[in-house]
């Protein structure tokens, strides 16, 4: 896999903000030399702009949900009960994927803040 | 409250903190389920099934995951569990999430979940996770019980799809 390819593949996560430290930096260092990978972060900016505004017109829950599932636990009883496979295959496969620290720079995309590298004539700095 | 905490007192029976979580979590649940199913019937039910998973098996909870992993996998397999029945019964019936009426001049936003709509189910849920979440690739991967490199081969996917959709 060339660099523009790895660079590409990471762009998005990227901009969701959920790269590590790391790999930020190293798309970050790519991103400096090379402008196709420019552009195409700059595409992928409103894009992903675009699907947070667009998912949070998706509808909540309904109110009345709320009583009803409230009910539905009282019923159920005490938690504790065996739920099956769902919760123990899950808990089971999960690694752990937490990077307490928040990344730094002043691009807030999503809500959550991006490192950002100012995109200028004469290269590219990092904040 | 961390959340952590919450689903400790969840695990102790505390209604309380129940009603926190179902507040933190049931229209992120809802959104998630009907972009994955396009039914609202669907989505409804898998916002319940998958909250009082959280009630029933709050102590199950590792901790080497983020609460949001963990809840988004309970409701990703209710609502894929609900997928294959629907399916055994009328794939076809599934309206698209937008009815596209090219008389109407639709938002932007309305055009952004068209496109969504067009994608894999598999491409939509990770679009979801990413962008609405901010799951990362790994936490995508684990939830799933599937390599990264297939996270983020579809996340690659479901970009140029989306970019030629927009255009
Ligand atoms: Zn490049």
């Amino acid at each position: 896999m060339t660099d523009c390819e790895r660079a590409e593949e990471l762009i998005p996560w990227y901009v969701a903000g959920s790269l590590s430290d790391e790999e930020s930096g190293e798309l970050a260092m790519h991103l400096a030399t090379c402008d196709p990978c420019r552009a195409e972060l700059a595409r992928m900016v409103p894009l992903a702009m675009d699907l947070q505004a667009a998912l949070g017109t998706v509808p909540g829950a309904p109110t009345e949900l709320r009583e009803t599932v409230t009910e539905s636990a009282k019923r159920s009883g005490a938690p504790g009960i065996d739920v099956g496979s769902f919760l123990l295959g899950l808990s089971m496969g999960m690694s752990a994927s937490g990077r307490g620290d928040p990344l730094q720079g002043d691009l807030r995309i999503l809500g959550r803040k991006v490192p950002l590298f100012r995109l200028q004539q004469g290269g590219t700095e990092r904040d | 409250m961390d959340e952590r905490d919450t689903l400790a007192r969840i695990a102790a029976g505390d209604e309380a903190a129940f009603h926190q979580f179902y507040n933190a979590y049931a229209d992120r649940i809802h959104r998630f389920a009907l972009t994955m199913l396009r039914s609202r019937h669907l989505a409804e039910d898998v916002v319940q099934e998958t909250l009082l998973a959280v009630w029933k098996g709050a102590q199950r909870f590792r901790g080497t995951s983020k609460v949001s992993t963990w809840v988004f996998g309970i409701a990703r397999n209710q609502a894929l569990s609900l997928l294959r029945r629907e399916a055994r019964a009328a794939r076809d019936q599934l309206p698209p999430m937008v009815e596209p009426d090219p008389a109407i001049a639709i938002t932007r936003q309305e055009r952004v979940l068209a496109a969504l709509d067009r994608l894999p189910e598999e491409q939509r849920e990770v679009v979801f996770l990413a962008f609405y979440e901010g799951l990362s690739y790994r936490d995508i991967a684990s939830m799933m019980e599937i390599p990264e490199g297939t996270v983020k081969s579809r996340m690659y996917h479901a970009k140029r799809a989306l970019l030629e959709y927009l255009r």
